[in-house]
């Protein structure tokens, strides 16, 4: 399940090398180019950066939902099963399977299903995967997020941040090795938003997931993630754009 | 909300609810609006074709079902009349489509005066033949009449004042020689037919009653009845006629001869050939000649022609037949010898002129058939003592008669003589029944043919069929044929309108449902791109919007099928007297239980398939669309 120390060892979860996607919107070609990206078991990373710099293009193609253009290797392993995957030699079922069982993601908007409730919302993936006996599990996340109470309500009746806080237990609720949430504060106040950072930190940590939190608000993660990566964009004329991923934060540039 | 609280919820969830089928009917209740739209956009088509199948289908069924029950729909009259012999009865009875089929005579032939015993009322009746397995009779409630018994129709009944069980006195008359005669048979009423068999009086009864009745009307007799009358007595026919002259015939008499005498051929014989033709030789200095026919026998009549045209030549003639088969049998049966027969009869008084080698003992006519009951045996066939029959094949049947031998034998080898007329009666037997009559000493004529019949048909579908085939031997005949065409077609004329219609109503509903899900699926985009994201492979959610679309084909066939129901009990209970009144009869009265709109279980279930498919198929369209998404470009909204 977690990792017992930090002064193990930790494998590798995602190896990128020379990792580029092209994207082409309206006559603009947009190209991101990640030449070495590695993430070890059990990591809080951070992917920061302003908006249009590819940091969600990235959190796509980590999330397997996406296909990079080209790479030399982008391998996904997962720390539970200690199986490589290569990525690029895998079909959509493949890669939907692996989603299933080892990936969790919190959405910007949430990304509940609206004609389920809360409840029905976080149970989804463990049927899916066909897990039993989960009531404990599920018990302890929301009753760390504080949503015990709001389970039977369907997504419409919601608050923002109860939403958020409901897609986070969804996320983490099939025990997957790797969770990827796409600016899971940007809809939120402040006071919230460092509330909903610091919950998925305790969780994160708890149960030894490997966290990719992607957000335009580097004060969000300041400090509290292990690593984070930025990106520096280069515009070259009105019609094409590229940009790079390295490690560091941004003004490290 | 404590742990302990928020456990038991969680707890509630007892299975992992996962499925396809579960997440797409939560949508659907979801927007139930939405999905009320839908069931009822699907019931607004499939109510009224309901409604209107099962009105057909009731309607139909009732008047077919009508049309069936009552035999006289399915009863053949034969339009031109035609005479029916046995083999024609046997064959016809064969055919498949044939339930019953029994030979009648010309119509009116047969009317008796009936009343009940020791009652006043007279009237007069039409004799109508039936017998086992007559569905005019079964079928109207009564049994078939046996011997002695009848069965009336109702009007005749009324006309009589006659009930089941009445004795009936029967009484057939004619008029011979200016006086009336009368023959009477007394009858049991052993049933009485409902208004619907026929409106006319008639009575029923066995087939040999009726022609009892109608050769007492002939002036024949009627032995086992004790009706008097005269015997139909068979007459010779004869194959040619040998004519023995002393002086020879010129061209222009011999062409005479076969004027208007009904031969056609003419030969000139030797005495050898005559021999061997006829088994006598006569003078040699004599005309022999033969006349004969093409194909037809010819009778007395065509003889004395003859006769008359030779008037004054002191011509001889000898009737001739075409050698015949017979078998000579002992008493009890036993067979003694087989014979073959030629005719021979000799006037007397011309032995002498003509020189004639054989001269048979019985002359050249016989007064009564007694006398000409006498055969002389070919050479070398000894005979025991005892009375001796002649025997005659006719394809499965046989005329046997007695037979006297004389004490001469032939002179030729393997021929038998008898009297020509004798011979002539045999000739006859090959086209028309004899038999041989005991009592009376002679050769009677059995029946030639019936006038008419009586047939049904064995389904109305059958009627057709033997119409044409009837048609095919140039024989008309009268049928509800038009009207069960005409039935048959508006079967198949509603049929086709409701089909068209349901084409029309079906094609919509169908157009709808593509739409609404497909925009439905474009609506859901984002939620089926996460569901996508979370692991759903692309052939569960293909499934998504086909699930919906049975689940909405279900609801709306459901509710349609509810109204439906309620209309029809409707329906049935106001307008059962009405449509009763219309066709004229109690439907409880048919023992049927059909209403007037109803549509049977199984094509319920085959509606309720045919929607599931329908909706099924309908929504694979959307569930395309829903593969082209990708769960990336689903998420964001770009």
């Amino acid at each position: 399940m977690g990792l017992s120390s930090d002064n193990l060892p930790k494998p590798d979860v995602y190896r990128l090398k020379n990792v580029v996607k092209k994207r082409e919107k309206g006559g603009n070609l947009f190209e991101l180019r990640i030449p070495e990206l590695v993430i070890r078991a059990g990591e809080f990373i951070a992917l920061v950066g302003e908006s249009g710099c590819g940091k969600s293009t990235l959190l796509d193609m980590l999330g397997l939902i996406m296909r990079p253009t080209r790479a030399e290797e982008f391998t996904v392993c997962i720390p539970q099963t200690g199986v490589e995957h290569p990525i690029m030699d895998l079909s959509e079922g493949e890669l939907a399977g692996i989603r299933k069982s080892h990936l969790g993601y919190v959405l910007q908007t949430g990304g509940l299903l609206s004609f389920l409730t809360a409840r029905e919302n976080i149970l989804l993936p463990c049927s899916i995967n066909g897990m039993n006996h989960v009531e404990d599990h599920i018990q302890n996340l929301v009753g760390r997020l504080k949503i015990a109470d709001q389970l039977s309500k369907k997504p419409q009746f919601l608050s923002g941040g109860q939403r958020q806080r409901v897609a986070i237990a969804r996320a983490l609720a099939h025990r997957p090795s790797i969770v990827l949430a796409d600016e899971p504060t940007a809809a939120v106040d402040k006071l919230t938003a460092y509330e909903i950072r610091d919950q998925f930190k305790e969780l994160t940590r708890q149960i030894g997931v490997t966290l990719l939190i992607v957000t335009h608000d580097k004060y969000l993660v300041e400090g509290v993630a292990d690593r984070t990566f930025t990106f520096d964009v280069h515009k070259e004329g009105n019609e094409y754009t590229y940009s790079e991923c390295r490690e560091g934060s941004w003004e490290t540039r | 909300m404590s742990i302990l609280e928020g456990k038991v919820a969680i707890h509630k969830v007892r299975r992992a609810k996962g499925s396809v089928l579960w997440l797409s009917w939560a949508d659907l209740r979801h927007e139930w609006i939405l999905t009320l739209c839908l069931i009822t956009a699907i019931t607004a088509v499939l109510s009224p074709l309901f409604i209107l199948f099962g009105l057909k289908y009731g309607l139909i069924t009732i008047y077919t079902h009508y049309m069936t029950q009552n035999p006289v729909n399915r009863e053949i009259r034969p339009l031109s009349s035609r005479s029916y012999d046995k083999a024609w009865f046997e064959e016809i009875s064969r055919r498949q489509e044939v339930a019953f089929v029994i030979p009648n005579t010309r119509q009116l032939s047969a009317t008796i005066v009936a009343h009940v015993k020791d009652k006043e009322k007279k009237e007069e009746l039409e004799l109508i033949p039936t017998a086992e397995g007559d569905p005019l009779i079964l079928e109207n409630g009564a049994q078939v009449p046996h011997s002695g018994e009848c069965v009336l129709t109702q009007y005749a009944a009324e006309a009589l004042e006659a009930k089941i069980g009445d004795t009936l006195v029967a009484t057939a008359s004619r008029i011979v020689k200016g006086k009336y005669e009368y023959g009477s048979i007394e009858l049991r009423v052993v049933g009485i037919l409902s208004l619907r068999a026929s409106v006319r009086k008639l009575m029923y009864v066995q087939l040999d009653m009726l022609e009892a009745v109608e050769r007492f009307k002939d002036g024949q007799a009627v032995p086992e009845l004790g009706w008097p009358g005269d015997l139909p007595k068979a007459y010779p026919q004869y194959d040619g006629l040998v004519v023995v002259t002393p002086q020879r015939l010129d061209e222009v008499q011999k062409r005479e001869l076969l004027i208007g005498t009904g031969f056609t051929k003419f030969e000139e014989l030797s005495n050898e050939t005559l021999l061997s033709k006829a088994g006598f030789q006569v003078s040699p200095e004599m005309g022999i000649y033969f006349l004969s026919t093409a194909r037809k026998s010819v009778g007395e009549e065509s003889l004395k022609n003859v006769k008359r045209k030779l008037s004054g030549k002191k011509a001889s003639l000898f009737p001739y037949v075409s050698p015949i088969q017979a078998q000579l049998v002992g008493p009890s049966q036993k067979e003694v010898a087989p014979l073959t027969l030629y005719a021979l009869s000799v006037d007397p008084k011309k032995v002498e002129e003509i020189g004639i080698s054989l001269i048979p003992r019985w002359g050249e006519s016989q007064a009564s058939t007694d006398e000409m009951l006498k055969i002389m045996l070919p050479p070398g066939l000894s005979i025991s003592e005892g009375s001796l029959f002649l025997k005659v094949f006719k394809e499965d049947r046989s005329l046997v008669f007695p037979i006297s031998v004389v004490s001469e034998r032939s002179p030729v080898e393997g021929m038998a003589f008898v009297p020509a007329d004798l011979a002539g009666i045999l000739r006859l037997y090959q086209s028309r029944d004899l038999h041989y009559d005991e009592s009376h000493k002679e050769f009677v004529l059995a029946r030639r043919g019936y006038a008419s019949f009586r047939m049904y048909a064995r389904t109305i579908y059958d009627v057709e069929g033997l119409r044409q085939f009837f048609e095919r031997q140039s024989l008309l005949v009268q049928s509800a044929a038009e009207e069960i065409r005409k039935v048959i077609e508006l079967t198949t004329y509603l049929d086709l309108v409701f089909w068209l219609i349901a084409a029309v109503g079906i094609s919509g509903t169908i157009a709808s449902l593509i739409a609404s899900l497909y925009a439905s699926v474009e609506r859901k985009k984002r939620e089926l791109g996460v569901l996508r994201l979370i692991g759903l492979s692309g052939a569960a959610l293909f499934r998504f919007p086909i699930y919906q679309g049975i689940l909405l084909g279900m609801g709306g066939f459901l509710i349609a099928i509810t109204l439906f129901e309620i209309f029809s009990v409707l329906i049935n209970s106001l307008f059962k007297p009405h449509v009763e009144r219309l066709l004229g009869f109690s439907l409880s009265a048919l023992s049927l239980q059909q209403n007037l709109c109803q549509i049977p279980i199984p094509y319920i279930l085959g509606a309720c398939a045919g929607t599931i498919l329908i909706a099924g198929c309908a929504a694979m369209i959307a569930a395309f669309r829903v593969n082209r998404i990708e769960p990336a470009e689903a998420l964001r909204d770009e």
